[in-house]
This record gives C-alpha cells, sequence and structure tokens, in this order.
C-alpha cells in the first residue's frame, strides 16, 4: 500500500505535496487553457443534447466543415510522426534519432486518440463508432479502409509507446515484449500509414466534379502520403523545439548536445521529400492540363501560394539550414511547411471543394471554439505525460537497457 | 372523408350530367359551321381535390381556328370528345398516350402558359376542395 | 529476428486475406447488380411538361409524412431562389430561365443503377433493391455523411438539428412501388410530366418523343448513362446545364473513379512487409559488417602496435 502511495506522490504529483502541487498549476498558460475549457466543454455537451446543428456548420451541400476539416483532415498527417522515427530508427538503423523516438511516437499516438475524439463529436451517432469494425462492412467504401486502418493504428501506436509506460509503472518483464516486437509494429505501423494517409486523399475521388481541377487528380492519395511524410518529419522538429524551450527540466542534459544536429538531419530528410512533392504537384497540373487555371482569381493565386510559399519556399529553407549548419533556420522552416500542410488540407476539404456552389460560409465562431477546446485538451494530455514519463528522458532505472 | 365512395358514386352520375348537358348544349347551342357547339362543359370526372371545371367552351371555340385544334386527331367530319380516346388510366407503354387528366391538363395549359403564367396556375380553373395546403401556424 | 520474422509471416498471412478483398470481390453489392438492369422501374420526367404547379412536392409531403413546409405549396414566391432538397422535402422544384423561355425541373433522389452513396457508405446502410429504390437503412447509419460527399447530384439531406439524426431522401415510393402502386409524385402530375415504368419502356418512350418532335426535344435522354446511369431520367427542350442539371458528371458509375485506388491496398499489404523487412535487413546487415570491421581493424591496430612495440 504504501510502495502505490509512494510511487502516485512522485509519478502522479511529481513528487511535491498536493497542495503544493495544486498552487503551482496555477499558470498564465493554465489559466487561459482553463477559460478556453470552461467556454468549450459546455458546447460540447449542447452538441450531444441539440444535435449536431447547434455547433456544427456543416450544411446538406458541404457536410464536412472546419471540424472534420482540422480533426481528421489535418490532425492526421501531423499525427505521422509515429512512423516515420520508427522507421529511422529500427529500418534504417539510425540510432543517434533514439532520443526523438518516443517523443515522436508520443504525439503520433495523442495526434490520432484526438482524431477518434474530434470524430466521437463530428459524427452523427458517435455511439455507433465501432459499427464499422462490428456490426456491418461497407468494403467497397474508402472510409470503411480509413476506420479500420485508424483502429488498428492507434494500438500498434500504443504498443509502441507501451515500452514507456512499462517503465513508468515498472514492469520490466511486460517492458522487454513490448521492446521485443517493436520492428514487427513499425512495419505494421508503416504499412497502415501508408494506406490511410493515402486513403484520406483518397476520399476525394469519389467527388471528381466537386473538387477543384487543380487540386483534383487522380493521384491525390499519393499527395497525401507524400505530404504526410514530410509533415511528420517537421512535427518532430517542432515538437521538440517546443518542449525542449517550454519543459526542459524534462529532458535529458546530453539530449541538449545533439538536438541541433539531428534537426539538422530531419530538415535534410524533408527537403528532399518537399522537392518530390513540389515536383508531383507540378506533374498534377500537367497531367490535367490547368495551366490556365493557375491564374484565375482566387483559386488559382491560392494553388500558387500553397505550392511556392508553403513548399517550395520551406524546402529551400530546409536546404539553406542544412548547408549552413543553422538549426534556427530549419525549426522555422518546420513551422512553414506544417501550415503549408494545413493550409492544403483546409483547402481541399472546405475550399476548394465544392468550388462552384454559390453561397459558401467558412466563418463559424461555435466551431472554432469548440476546436480550440479539443486542442487545448490534448495538450495538456502530452504535457501531463511529458512531465511524468520517460518520454524525452531516460528512466532512471531503465538506464542503457535499449538495444 | 371517404373519396374513393364518393367517386364511385359520382362517376356514373357525372357522365349522365355531361352527357344530358351535351344533348341541351346541342339543342340550344350557337352553331359554328355544321357543328352544335355547347357554350359550358362541366369537367367533374377525376375532381378528388378540386372543384369541378366550369369549361367557358364556346369562348375558346370562338379563340381557335377550327374545332380540331383542341379536339385534335378527330376524324373526317368528326368532332370527338377527350375520353374517347384518352382513358383514365392507360397503359404508358401503348403508344405514349397521355391520360385523362393529363390530356385536359396539357391541352389547355401549355397554352395559357403561352399567354400569361398566372394563367397557367392551378387556382386559376378551379380552385380546391377543402384547405389540404398544411402551412406553419404562427409561431410553431 | 525470430519474432520478426513470425511477425513478417503474419503480415503475409493478412495481406492474402486481404487480397480476398479485391476489387471485384469487394463490391459484392454492386456485382449483385446487373449493370443497367432493364428490369428495375424508373421515372420519365419531361421538362417540357412541367408548369411548376408543385403538386408533385405536395403529394411527396403528403405520401412520405413530413413535416408542413414554412411556405404552402401553391406559393409560387419560392421559385425565386434555388432550392434542394432537405431534410423536410425530398422534392423540389425550381424554376430556370432558359434560352427558351421559363421552364422548371423537379429534384429528387435519382436513384443511380450504381450509386456513389452506396459505395461510399461505410457501414454498408445503402441498399440498390431490385425495383430500383436505393433505400438508406437507419439501423446501420452512423451519421459520418460520407454519402452527401459522394453523391455527384447534391441529394441526401441530413436533420443536423436532431440529436439523433437521419439521412432523409426520396425512396422511390419503396413501399408504394412495391404494392404496385406509383409514387406519390407521378400519381399527382396533372401533366403527367413524370411516367413511371420500367427502365427501359422509358428510354424507348423518351426515343420516341424525340423522334417524334425534334423541334421540342434536345436529343439526349439525361440519366441514360450519366453517373453510370440513373433511374430518374429528363427530357428537356435546352441544354441540360440550362436547367441546373450537372453535365460534366460523365458516364462512369462513381465508384470506378476509386477502382484504382482500392485495387492497390492488397499490393501495398502484400509487398510492404517484405520491401520493410528488406530495409530492416540490410541494416542488420550494414551494421554487422561495420562492426565486424571494426573488430578486425582492432586486430589490425593490435597486432601493428604489438609489431611496433615489438620493434
Amino acid at each position: 500500500m504504501n510502495e502505490i502511495k509512494e510511487w502516485v506522490s512522485e509519478n502522479i504529483f511529481l513528487g511535491l505535496e498536493v497542495k503544493e502541487y495544486l498552487r503551482r498549476l496555477i499558470t498564465p498558460f493554465n489559466i487561459v487553457a482553463a477559460g478556453i475549457l470552461i467556454i468549450g466543454i459546455p458546447l460540447i455537451i449542447i452538441r450531444y443534447m441539440q444535435g449536431l446543428g447547434a455547433v456544427i456548420h456543416g450544411s446538406n451541400d458541404q457536410p464536412f466543415s472546419l471540424f472534420l476539416g482540422w480533426g481528421l483532415f489535418c490532425g492526421v498527417p501531423l499525427a505521422a510522426t509515429g512512423y516515420i522515427m520508427a522507421s529511422a530508427v529500427y529500418l534504417f538503423g539510425m540510432k543517434d534519432y533514439k532520443p526523438l523516438l518516443r517523443p515522436a511516437v508520443l504525439t503520433g499516438f495523442v495526434g490520432y486518440f484526438f482524431a477518434v475524439m474530434f470524430l466521437l463529436v463530428d459524427l452523427g451517432r458517435p455511439w455507433r463508432l465501432p459499427y464499422p469494425m462490428v456490426r456491418s462492412f461497407g468494403t467497397a467504401s474508402i472510409l470503411f479502409l480509413i476506420a479500420w486502418h485508424v483502429a488498428l493504428y492507434l494500438t500498434v501506436q500504443f504498443v509502441e509507446f507501451s515500452p514507456a509506460v512499462f517503465e513508468w509503472i515498472n514492469t520490466r518483464k511486460l517492458r522487454k515484449w513490448a521492446e521485443g516486437i517493436a520492428v514487427g509494429a513499425t512495419i505494421f505501423g508503416v504499412i497502415l500509414s501508408t494506406l490511410h494517409q493515402s486513403a484520406l486523399g483518397a476520399l476525394y475521388l469519389l467527388a471528381p466534379t466537386k473538387l477543384h481541377p487543380l487540386w483534383y487528380s487522380p493521384n491525390i492519395p499519393i499527395y497525401f502520403f507524400i505530404s504526410s511524410i514530410y509533415a511528420g518529419l517537421s512535427m518532430i522538429i517542432i515538437e521538440s523545439t517546443l518542449v525542449y524551450k517550454f519543459l526542459p527540466g524534462r529532458v535529458d542534459p546530453q539530449n541538449f548536445k545533439v538536438i541541433d544536429r539531428l534537426t539538422l538531419g530531419l530538415g535534410k530528410a524533408a527537403s528532399f521529400v518537399m522537392i518530390t512533392y513540389f515536383f508531383l504537384k507540378i506533374i498534377g497540373v500537367a497531367h490535367g492540363a490547368d495551366w490556365h487555371l493557375l491564374f484565375t482569381r482566387p483559386y488559382g493565386y491560392q494553388f500558387l501560394i500553397e505550392v511556392f510559399g508553403f513548399v517550395l519556399l520551406p524546402c529551400f529553407m530546409y536546404v539553406f539550414g542544412v548547408r549552413t549548419g543553422d538549426a534556427k533556420l530549419i525549426r522555422m522552416a518546420s513551422f512553414a511547411s506544417v501550415a503549408g500542410v494545413i493550409l492544403n488540407r483546409l483547402t481541399i476539404s472546405m475550399f476548394a471543394l465544392n468550388w462552384e456552389l454559390p453561397h459558401r460560409e467558412f466563418i463559424a465562431p461555435k466551431e472554432f471554439l469548440v476546436i480550440l477546446t479539443i486542442i487545448t485538451i490534448e495538450i495538456l494530455i502530452y504535457r501531463w505525460v511529458v512531465n511524468r514519463l520517460p518520454v524525452h528522458r531516460e528512466h532512471p532505472e531503465f538506464t542503457g537497457e535499449e538495444d | 372523408m371517404k373519396p374513393a365512395r364518393v367517386n364511385l358514386f359520382i362517376l356514373p352520375v357525372l357522365i349522365a350530367a355531361i352527357s344530358l348537358t351535351l344533348l341541351w348544349a346541342k339543342a340550344w347551342g350557337v352553331q359554328k359551321g355544321n357543328a352544335v357547339i355547347p357554350e359550358t362543359v362541366t369537367i367533374n370526372v377525376l375532381s378528388q381535390k378540386y372543384i369541378p371545371v366550369l369549361f367557358p367552351h364556346q369562348s375558346h371555340a370562338e379563340m381557335s381556328e377550327s374545332c380540331v385544334t383542341c379536339h385534335h386527331h378527330s376524324p373526317e367530319g368528326e368532332t370527338l370528345v377527350c375520353k374517347s380516346c384518352h382513358s383514365i388510366k392507360p397503359d404508358i407503354k401503348k403508344d405514349d398516350v397521355p391520360s385523362l387528366k393529363a390530356a385536359y391538363h396539357l391541352q389547355c395549359v401549355e397554352c395559357h402558359r403561352q399567354q400569361d403564367v398566372e394563367l397557367s396556375r392551378c387556382t386559376f380553373c378551379h380552385a380546391k376542395k377543402q384547405t389540404n395546403a398544411k402551412v406553419k401556424k404562427e409561431g410553431e | 529476428m525470430n519474432r520478426d520474422r513470425r511477425k513478417f509471416l503474419k503480415l503475409l498471412g493478412f495481406g492474402t486475406v486481404a487480397l480476398g478483398m479485391q476489387p471485384g470481390r469487394a463490391f459484392a453489392s454492386i456485382d449483385d447488380i446487373k449493370i443497367n438492369r432493364p428490369d428495375s422501374y424508373g421515372v420519365l420526367c419531361d421538362v417540357t411538361r412541367c408548369v411548376g404547379c408543385r403538386s408533385c412536392e405536395e403529394a411527396c409531403n403528403t405520401v412520405n409524412r413530413l413535416p408542413a413546409p414554412d411556405k404552402p405549396f401553391d406559393d409560387y414566391a419560392v421559385f425565386e431562389e434555388k432550392r434542394r432538397p432537405t431534410s423536410k422535402a425530398f422534392t423540389v422544384v425550381n424554376q430556370y430561365q432558359t434560352s427558351k423561355g421559363t421552364l422548371f425541373r423537379k429534384i429528387q433522389c435519382n436513384h443511380c443503377l450504381e450509386p456513389a452513396c452506396a459505395t461510399a457508405c461505410l457501414v454498408h446502410a445503402y441498399q440498390k433493391m431490385p425495383e430500383g429504390s436505393v433505400i438508406w437503412d437507419e439501423k446501420l447509419c452512423i451519421g459520418c455523411r460520407y454519402c452527401m460527399h459522394a453523391c455527384p447530384f447534391y441529394v441526401p439531406a441530413f436533420e443536423y438539428e436532431s440529436p439523433v439524426p437521419r439521412i432523409r431522401k426520396c425512396t422511390l415510393c419503396y413501399d408504394r412501388i412495391h404494392t404496385g402502386q406509383l409514387p406519390g409524385c407521378v400519381e399527382a402530375c396533372p401533366m403527367e410530366a413524370l411516367i413511371f415504368g420500367k427502365r427501359s419502356d422509358l428510354i424507348r418512350i423518351a426515343r420516341e418523343r424525340i423522334r417524334k418532335s425534334p423541334e421540342r426535344y434536345l436529343d439526349h435522354v439525361y440519366g441514360e448513362l450519366e453517373a453510370g446511369g440513373t433511374s430518374w431520367m429528363y427530357l428537356s427542350s435546352v441544354p441540360f446545364h440550362e436547367i441546373g442539371l450537372n453535365t460534366s458528371v460523365g458516364t462512369y458509375p462513381m465508384v470506378e473513379y476509386t477502382r484504382g485506388f482500392l485495387s492497390s491496398v492488397p499490393l501495398v499489404l502484400v509487398i510492404w512487409p517484405a520491401l520493410l523487412s528488406s530495409f530492416y535487413a540490410f541494416t542488420k546487415r550494414n551494421s554487422e559488417i561495420k562492426k565486424h570491421n571494426n573488430g578486425e581493424h582492432k586486430e589490425e591496430v593490435k597486432n601493428s602496435v604489438h609489431a611496433k612495440g615489438v620493434e
């Protein structure tokens, strides 16, 4: 009993007296977060009591609004960190990236978990979420594929992250088992990620008349998959930047010495992927013979800004950063790249979809507040885990035990 | 409300009514050429939602060049009434001949629409029998 | 390595199972529907006959026991704006100013032969019935609204205002046609602008009308081939886009656009494990060679030092 008490005090309350712990919770960030939650959580309750229309801005013509546009279409590529880092460390043997492996897997797990949370709010009948898994199979549907793969991938991500959990609760045997299947889990995770990242793009194959020709292409699944790779790489850079800045006490001191070099490496990889993606997009325009659409208002200019300003430009920033060994430039480029992916996904799911329909509204304050609420919860949970589990640092009792 | 019963009852009565009306019109009606043109015709065969139509036959006859403008596909020297060829429930596969209800409307409304769209509104020719229209009450 | 081999074999097995989900078999529901099924019913809508009386809207409302509308059915001011089917109105009539004057067109579910909504639904909540109706099943729907995204005609409507929302759309009066009756709108239309019958008969009648009155009709039956063929077809005197019909829908059923991607899924499931395992194997091999070389190098250094020492 005493052992458990001790463990709770050490690992939940961070070794502080409960009173002291609660007092330390009062920080500017936490106050703002609490404010957002106080407004947002009642809105979510209203959504369940009064139906989707009370909060979500979807219409009959455009059923997917900003809510799903952000939660699913942006959330999933931004959570692509897990499979990329796991591939790098386990499949390509880049052991020096170990310090970034667990954070990447955690980012991925939390990201996918909250994508499902977004779905639970957006689905008309969320209590039927398991239906495509157990009740009735619409095997011709790409959404069916996504549902299965996200469910499986969430499990895989948890298995990949479980060594950290097992270290935290001090179960050596389980941890050893989890570490043992890491390679297999990684391979499975890459397969699942390939398929569902591209499937999110394939959702638009079924609506060729609705998506603007500059974004529509039979290769849209490939675009989504490739952009998820550099989105994941950039997110790893962003995550480490933020944690090393705001939670430095939770990071192993020796990591600070290598993080810049690792960041440069990630930037190099991202630049390769982005230049590939840039040329794929150009090929897409050529394939559809849509050159004349490039200078139309507003969609042509939107496309040019997205491809040149938010793909090519960050790509060059990465290249220059690597050339000159400037980790700061790499970090700036990562923010720009992620912004570009968000822009691309929101454009495809909202602005460029149904572009020929009149009277479309995108400004939805209530929806925006609920999104902000869920993001806040996501950040709070992420921070809670990083503060307690051996994510950015090695657990003192398991140091040096990784293979 | 038992519309089916009312229909079955009205049908033979109205067919008799039309026939008598036509006979009367033939006896007293104005002559155009060799034919006898009834002044008004009460069209009552199919009325369920709308009251019978009091059709000003004579004024329409004067508007048209000849009887065949409306009494189309009549053999030489004859003027057939609509239900001679247009049955109430036809077989669509058979030569695409409209039903009696459709024949009335296609013949009348097409021309009315060309004159003025207001003339082609349902209630211009026949008022509604009862308020079937469901409208949200104030404050609902 | 043992564990990885086990995982690899597991994946191969999974991949083989996935091969069973080839598009040919995955679309079991569509294989069941013989394309261009001549026995299924449909409706031919002759736009030249429609006068915008809205009797069809009223009949649909009555037959389906829908709630009372905001404006009555004899209010013709509704034509000032373009409407679409909603959760409370399965069909609407719109007015169009065309090159041949004012025309009216009725909008409702077209009951496609290979419906995009049925393809899209991840819980198979849509079924194409042998009579022609495309029906939505309330017992399965999870409210994801992907069917609304997929429908090229913007037909399904969603009850955003309900905590237990349904998809609402025309059912081609499935219960009525099942018992030999006409769909409500078809029965109500005073101009017989709507005729109900076997799809093959309707196409024949449509072609015959075009042949008899070529000045009245455009030589095309919309819905004969569009989106792979629909049960509801249109005849018009003006180009179809003038009456609000989408002429860029193409003649493929929507499902064809996803076949390419879906058939690549089993390929990935089988090729990726082999590919990724080989990356792992190459990496391991490289690191072992490096270790081995380092070991030899250490030996050499030791030997040379020793040699130097001896010298």
